[in-house]
C-alpha cells in the first residue's frame, strides 16, 4: 500500500510540474506560491484527464498506451524542472512552538496523515465508489474505451475524475485512485490557504485550511473513491482564478478561469453552477468596466472555452442515448428511457416533466417553502442534525462564520455575497446536500478562519487564550474521532494485514465475487440484484436497480417471458442480495425472496451455486432443465 | 479588455489580523460575543453528539 502512496504523490508532483509549465504558457502571474501550486496541480491533472478522454474515445485505453501518455505528460513538466519547492530558512524551533500557526499546521498534518492511512485501505464499504465511481473506470480499462454501461448509475455523466481513476487503476489498482482523491483533498487545503492569505493574510489562510481539513464530510469522503472532494478542488480553483480575473480583468486570468471551469463542469453535473456564476460575474463586471461589446467578447470566450471541455462528454451521451445529459432532462430531450427521471433542481414543485424554463423558474423560493424548510437550509441543521455522513459539516462553520461576519470589512462584503449566492444554489439546485456543494464549505472555511483569527489575536489576553483553549479541546475531540475511524485501516495500510483478509472481513460483496471470478467461465454475464456493488466482479454484468430500464419486470407477465428476456440479454448467472435493507426498499428494490413473481422465477429457472450470509449466486438453468 | 492592474501582492502582505495597526477600530467587547457564541456552539456540539463518551472510551476512563 505504501507503493500506492508513493505513486499517488509522484502523480501529484508531476501534475504540479506540468501544470506550472502550462501556467507559464498561459501567462498567469500567481499571487503566492500556494496559489501557484494549487492552480498548477489543477491544470496538470486537467491536461492528463483530457489526454485520457482522447484515449478513451479512440478505443486506446490499453495499459501500455496509458503508461506512454503518462511519461509524455509527467516527463514534460519534470524535464523542464518545473517542480517548485519553496525554500525557506530553518525556523527557530522554540519560537515556532510559541506560534499558534505551527500548532495548527501540526493538527492539519495529523488529519491528512490519518486520511492517507484510510485511503490506503482496500476499497470497501461505501456504495457509490464500488457501484459506479470506481466501477465504471475499471470497466473502461477492461474494455479499453468509454463503453456505455446502461444499467450503471452515471454511465453517461461527464467523468473527468473517473479518467484519473483509470490511470490509478492501470498503475497499481483502486488504492491509487483513492489516494488521488485524498491528494486532491489535501490540495484543496492548500488552495483554501492561498485564498485566505490573499483576502485576509497568511494567518487566516492557515486557520481556514485547518478548518477545511477537519470538516467531517471532507475527511470521510476524501479517503474513498468518491469524486466530490475532487469536484470541490476543481471548482475552488476555477473560482480562485475567477476572483483574480475580477481584480485584474486580463486575458490570462480569463483563459485560466475558463479552462478550470471547463474541467470542473466536466467532473460532475453538480459543477455546472461554476459556469453559471462565472458567466454572470464576467458579463456584469465587463459591462460595468468595458462596455457591452467587450462584455460580450469576454463572456463568450469564457463560456465557449469552458463548454468546449464539456462538449465531448455531452456529444458522447447524445450519440449513445439521444440526450446530452442522459438521463437528466430526459423529459425534455426525449432520450433513451430510464426507470425514474432524476430531478435536478429542488424547486417548489418537483416536476420532472417541467420545461427548462419552468424548472429554472421554480428555483425562486416561495415564502411558504422557506418557512417549511427553514430548519434544513441553514447551517444549524447540518451541524447538529445531519442526516448521514454526506451532510456532516462539523461545528466550525456555525461557530466561527458568524464571528467572521461580525468582523468583516466593507471591502470583503463581495465574498460574503458570493458565499450566500452559492448557499442559495446548494439549497435550491443541489438537493440541500453539502456533499454536492463542498466548494461552499471551502469558501466558508475562509470566513470561519477569519473569525478564528480575530478571536485568537484579540487584544485581551484572557479572551485570546480562552478561545485557543476551546479550539484546542475541539481539535482533540476531532482527533479522537478520526483515530477511531482510522483504527481498522492501521494494520492493512502498511501491509501487516493482507488485502484478502481485510476485504473478506469488511466487504460483504467480496466473497461472492471471488467465487464468481474463480469458478465461472469467462463468457458468463451476470445480473446483480439488489445493492450489489460490481467493482470486484471480473465478468461482464448488468445492475438490476429500480432506475434501470433494461429489464422492466412489468413487461414480462410470466416467468417464461422473463426467462426469454434473460436469454436475449445473454444473462447466465444472478448474484442476489438476500435481504434488501429496509431503507432501500422504499427506493423500489423488491425483497426478491419474499416476492411471489421473483420466487416463481427462481424455482423454475435458477440453480443455487454459492451462498453466504449476505449474497447468493445462481446459475440460470439451461432451457431444457427449466 | 481593461489592462491588468495587479495590486494583489501588496494586499496579500497586509495581514488583516484585527490589530489597531491595520486600522481596526471595532470595540474589543465584540470579541466577548464572538467567544461566547463559538464556545457555546462547540460545547453543545461535542457534548450532545457523543464525542465526550468516545473520548472517555478511547482513553479508557469509562466504567
Amino acid at each position: 500500500m505504501l507503493i500506492s502512496l508513493a505513486i499517488a504523490l509522484l502523480l501529484g508532483a508531476a501534475a504540479a510540474a506540468t501544470g506550472r509549465k502550462l501556467l507559464g504558457w498561459i501567462g498567469f502571474r500567481p499571487d503566492s506560491t500556494a496559489q501557484e501550486w494549487s492552480l498548477s496541480v489543477c491544470l496538470g491533472f486537467g491536461l492528463l484527464m483530457v489526454m485520457m478522454l482522447i484515449l478513451g474515445l479512440s478505443h486506446l485505453l490499453y495499459e501500455n498506451v496509458i503508461y506512454g501518455a503518462l511519461l509524455l505528460w509527467g516527463g514534460f513538466g519534470l524535464h523542464h524542472r518545473q517542480l517548485k519547492i519553496p525554500r525557506r530558512p530553518v525556523p527557530d524551533l522554540r519560537q515556532s512552538l510559541r506560534s499558534p500557526q505551527a500548532w495548527l499546521l501540526l493538527i492539519m498534518a495529523i488529519v491528512l496523515v490519518l486520511g492517507s492511512v484510510r485511503a490506503m485501505a482496500p476499497t470497501h464499504g461505501a456504495t457509490d465508489p464500488l457501484a459506479y465511481q470506481l466501477a465504471l473506470p475499471r470497466i473502461y480499462l477492461q474494455s479499453h474505451f468509454l463503453s456505455f454501461e446502461q444499467t450503471i448509475t452515471g454511465a453517461l455523466y461527464p467523468g473527468y475524475l473517473g479518467l484519473l481513476y483509470v490511470v490509478g487503476l492501470a498503475l497499481h489498482g483502486p488504492v491509487v485512485a483513492q489516494l488521488i482523491h485524498w491528494f486532491l483533498g489535501a490540495s484543496t487545503c492548500v488552495a483554501v490557504y492561498a485564498l485566505g492569505r490573499q483576502l485576509f493574510g497568511r494567518a487566516t489562510g492557515v486557520w481556514a485550511a485547518v478548518i477545511f481539513a477537519m470538516c467531517p464530510v471532507v475527511t470521510i469522503f476524501a479517503s474513498q473513491g468518491y469524486i466530490d472532494v475532487g469536484l470541490c478542488f476543481f471548482q475552488f480553483c476555477a473560482f480562485s482564478a475567477l476572483f483574480t480575473w475580477c481584480r485584474r480583468q486580463d486575458r490570462s486570468s480569463l483563459l485560466l478561469a475558463a479552462l478550470l471551469t471547463g474541467i470542473a463542469i466536466g467532473v460532475k453535473h453538480q459543477g455546472l453552477p461554476t459556469l453559471l456564476i462565472g458567466t454572470s460575474v464576467i458579463a456584469v463586471l465587463s459591462l460595468r468596466t468595458s462596455g457591452w461589446r467587450q462584455a460580450l467578447v469576454a463572456t463568450s470566450q469564457y463560456a465557449g472555452i469552458a463548454l468546449l471541455l464539456l462538449a465531448p462528454w455531452s456529444l458522447r451521451a447524445y450519440l449513445a442515448s439521444g440526450n446530452p445529459m442522459w438521463p437528466l432532462l430526459n423529459g425534455w430531450f426525449g432520450g433513451l428511457p430510464f426507470g425514474q427521471v432524476p430531478v435536478i433542481l429542488s424547486g417548489t414543485e418537483r416536476n420532472p416533466d417541467a420545461s427548462l424554463l419552468q424548472a429554472f423558474g421554480a428555483l425562486i423560493p416561495t415564502l411558504d417553502w422557506v418557512v417549511r424548510r427553514s430548519s434544513e437550509i441553514f447551517l444549524w441543521k447540518w451541524t447538529f442534525q445531519a442526516a448521514g455522513a454526506q451532510k456532516l459539516i462539523g461545528p466550525y462553520f456555525l461557530a466561527l462564520v458568524p464571528v467572521g461576519i461580525l468582523y468583516l470589512r466593507r471591502r470583503h462584503l463581495w465574498f460574503l455575497g458570493f458565499c450566500l449566492t452559492y448557499h442559495f444554489v446548494l439549497i435550491r439546485a443541489l438537493h440541500l446536500n453539502p456533499r454536492y456543494g463542498l466548494v461552499l464549505f471551502a469558501c466558508l472555511s475562509v470566513l470561519a478562519g477569519y473569525g478564528a483569527l480575530r478571536l485568537a489575536e484579540h487584544p485581551w489576553r484572557w479572551l485570546r487564550w480562552s478561545f485557543i483553549g476551546v479550539f484546542a479541546c475541539s481539535a482533540v475531540m476531532n482527533g479522537v474521532w478520526l483515530f477511531e475511524m482510522t483504527k481498522s485501516s492501521l494494520p492493512v495500510a502498511p501491509g501487516r494485514e493482507s488485502e484478502e483478509v481485510f476485504l473478506t472481513q469488511r466487504e460483504p460483496n467480496y466473497r461472492v465475487f471471488r467465487h464468481v471470478n474463480q469458478h465461472l467461465p469467462e463468457d458468463s454475464r451476470i445480473l446483480l440484484q439488489g445493492i450489489v456493488k460490481g467493482f470486484y466482479c471480473e465478468r461482464p454484468y448488468l445492475w438490476d436497480h429500480p432506475h434501470q430500464s433494461v429489464i422492466e419486470y412489468d413487461h414480462y407477465e410470466t416467468a417464461t417471458d422473463l426467462r426469454r428476456r434473460f436469454d436475449e440479454l445473454g444473462i447466465t448467472h444472478v448474484v442476489r442480495m438476500i435481504r434488501i435493507p429496509p431503507g432501500r426498499e422504499s427506493l423500489g428494490f423488491p425483497q426478491y425472496f419474499m416476492d411471489a413473481y421473483h420466487e416463481e422465477f427462481r424455482k423454475r429457472h435458477l440453480k443455487l451455486l454459492y451462498r453466504d450470509e449476505s449474497y447468493v449466486l445462481f446459475e440460470v438453468a439451461s432451457a431444457g432443465k427449466g | 479588455m481593461v489592462k491588468g492592474t495587479d495590486n494583489l501582492r501588496s494586499s496579500a502582505l497586509a495581514e488583516d489580523n484585527g490589530t489597531a495597526e491595520n486600522g481596526d477600530s471595532r470595540p474589543a467587547w465584540l470579541g466577548v460575543i464572538g467567544l461566547l457564541w463559538s464556545a457555546g456552539i462547540l460545547y453543545h456540539f461535542y457534548t450532545s453528539l457523543g464525542f465526550v463518551d468516545l473520548l472517555t472510551q478511547v482513553l479508557g476512563l469509562g466504567s
